[in-house]
């Protein structure tokens, strides 16, 4: 199995507080990984470190082969945390905006994916709802042939209907490419079918990590899992 | 980053808050409100003995404040508007990222002098052709107008960067240094009443500099000003890529 993410004793602290403590990681290429966990469990801080926002105060990380920078980010698309896009942006401007910096960003299939997301040209970001502006960034972010996707919490305070088109999204997108996949999400229920391996954070650590089908088969559902570890 | 890219994250910047806020109609309704209030007054008074238009000329004095948080808030936008994450993973340095913002606040507070100067210069116009003054000293208001100018676009990068280094520093691991870099802001914010005090501006003489009461190089300060613009645009740069708390 060849890893696209590997990290080993990542440690990064907030002021007194270890949001990071020792965590060691492995993401294998071309799989669909989920990192679960509850809020303060230090996955979106991770999440960042993958694209060089935040720095590890020890540890090694290697993102595709080399330490996260800049420069990596050319071969990274990825959703950030609780993200909004830029207020008086329309559709078409926010793809604009994708076209013209963003590395491998496909225009044709950006404009694809806005409408099948049912997001017209000249849809004001001001007048979207929350849904409508996670479909949006979502499909920013699917339009890019990078090899590697990252997308923090993409269903964060998202309704039913929105969450069910952006899964749909998914699964169109993730049949077509050979791409690796990184998600972190709290809605283990209706997105569990798309994983192929998981990593179960605790307190900054790596409680669990392994192929979601070996895991199923040695303790159950991945929900079943959550529980018995942070219930 | 190439030269394209570049140009579409200045007008990115520049498009953003411009538009929306010239969108606003109430916007439009205090720049009118304030100009009717200006012509009636100069149709009123703009005879009297005490009245000179220079005086318009000195609410300039508040402009480099103006430019500092025009640059201060593009910065903190991306915190306020929860942007920063697509901002911080584009992938580009972030000397580039930050140099977009301060051009685009550069090219808003040249904008912004402009329009101001323009202005006062139409209202000195009102005021010369509705009391039948004549235009013989005209070109010495726009010269003095032209010197105020001068000094504002000099100085305009310098306040610009040290308005992105608080905003960057406020959301970091340095933010008990905020405080300082606030009252940095009131000490180099107040420039043009530091450059105004030999000057005598009733009678077109816009600084020492200009009426020759200062001797000639003091314009070595201009290059000083950048450099310490450069300075402290390097640290903000320099919190950006390691000290940010996110």
């Amino acid at each position: 199995m060849s890893v696209a993410i590997k990290g080993e004793g990542i440690t990064k602290l907030y002021a007194k507080r270890r949001a990071l403590d020792g965590f060691d990681i492995e993401v294998p290429e071309y799989a669909i990984t989920a990192i679960l966990g509850p809020n303060g469990a230090g996955k979106s801080t991770f999440m960042r470190m993958l694209t060089g926002m935040v720095e590890p105060d020890a540890g090694t990380l290697t993102v595709l082969g080399e330490r996260p920078s800049w420069q990596n980010n050319r071969r990274i698309s990825y959703l950030p945390d609780r993200a909004r896009w830029y207020q008086g942006h329309t559709v078409e401007k926010a793809i604009e905006w994708g076209a013209r910096l963003l590395p491998e960003f496909r225009k044709d299939e950006a404009w694809e994916l806005a409408g099948s997301l049912g997001l017209e040209a000249d849809l004001e970001t001001e007048g979207m709802s929350k849904g409508q502006e996670a479909r949006l960034m979502l499909a920013l972010c699917l339009a890019r042939e990078v090899p590697l996707l990252i997308l923090d919490e993409p269903f964060s305070g998202i309704d039913m209907l929105s969450r069910e088109k952006i899964v749909a999204a998914l699964i169109d997108s993730f049949s077509t490419r050979r791409q690796t996949v990184l998600i972190c999400t709290h809605e283990i229920a209706e997105t569990e079918s798309l994983f192929d391996h998981a990593v179960f954070v605790n307190d900054g650590r790596t409680a669990l990590a392994g192929s979601v089908e070996d895991l199923r088969a040695e303790r159950g559902s991945m929900q079943d899992i959550y529980r018995r570890i942070y219930g | 980053m190439n030269n394209g890219q570049f140009a579409f994250l200045i007008r990115h910047e520049l498009k953003l808050e411009s538009c929306r806020r010239f969108a606003r109609s109430w916007y439009w309704i205090y720049i009118a409100s304030v100009a009717v209030v200006l012509f009636v007054a100069v149709a009123i008074w703009g005879e009297a003995e005490g009245f000179k238009s220079e005086y318009l000329l000195l609410f300039s004095f508040g402009l480099p404040f103006v430019f500092c948080m025009i640059a201060f808030q593009k910065l903190k936008r991306e915190w306020t508007g929860n942007t920063l994450g697509w901002w911080l993973a584009l992938p580009y340095p972030r000397s580039r990222l930050l140099l977009a913002k301060l051009a685009a606040s550069f090219g808003l507070a040249v904008g912004i002098s402009v329009l101001f100067f323009a202005g006062v210069a139409i209202v000195e116009t009102f005021n010369l052709l509705v009391h039948g003054l004549g235009f013989g000293d005209f070109g010495r208001f726009v010269k003095l107008e032209l010197h105020f100018l001068l000094i504002l676009v000099v100085v305009s990068p310098l306040m610009q960067a040290l308005g992105l280094l608080i905003a960057a520093v406020s959301k970091s691991s340095l933010r008990p240094l905020t405080p300082l870099l606030w009252i940095t802001f009131g000490l180099f914010g107040n420039v043009l009443n530091y450059l105004n005090g030999p000057a005598d501006i009733e009678y077109g003489e816009a600084w020492g500099l200009f009426g020759g009461s200062v001797t000639g190089w003091i314009w070595l300060a201009v290059p000083a000003v950048w450099v310490v613009a450069a300075l402290l645009f390097a640290g903000a740069v320099n919190v950006c890529k390691k000290y940010l708390v996110l």
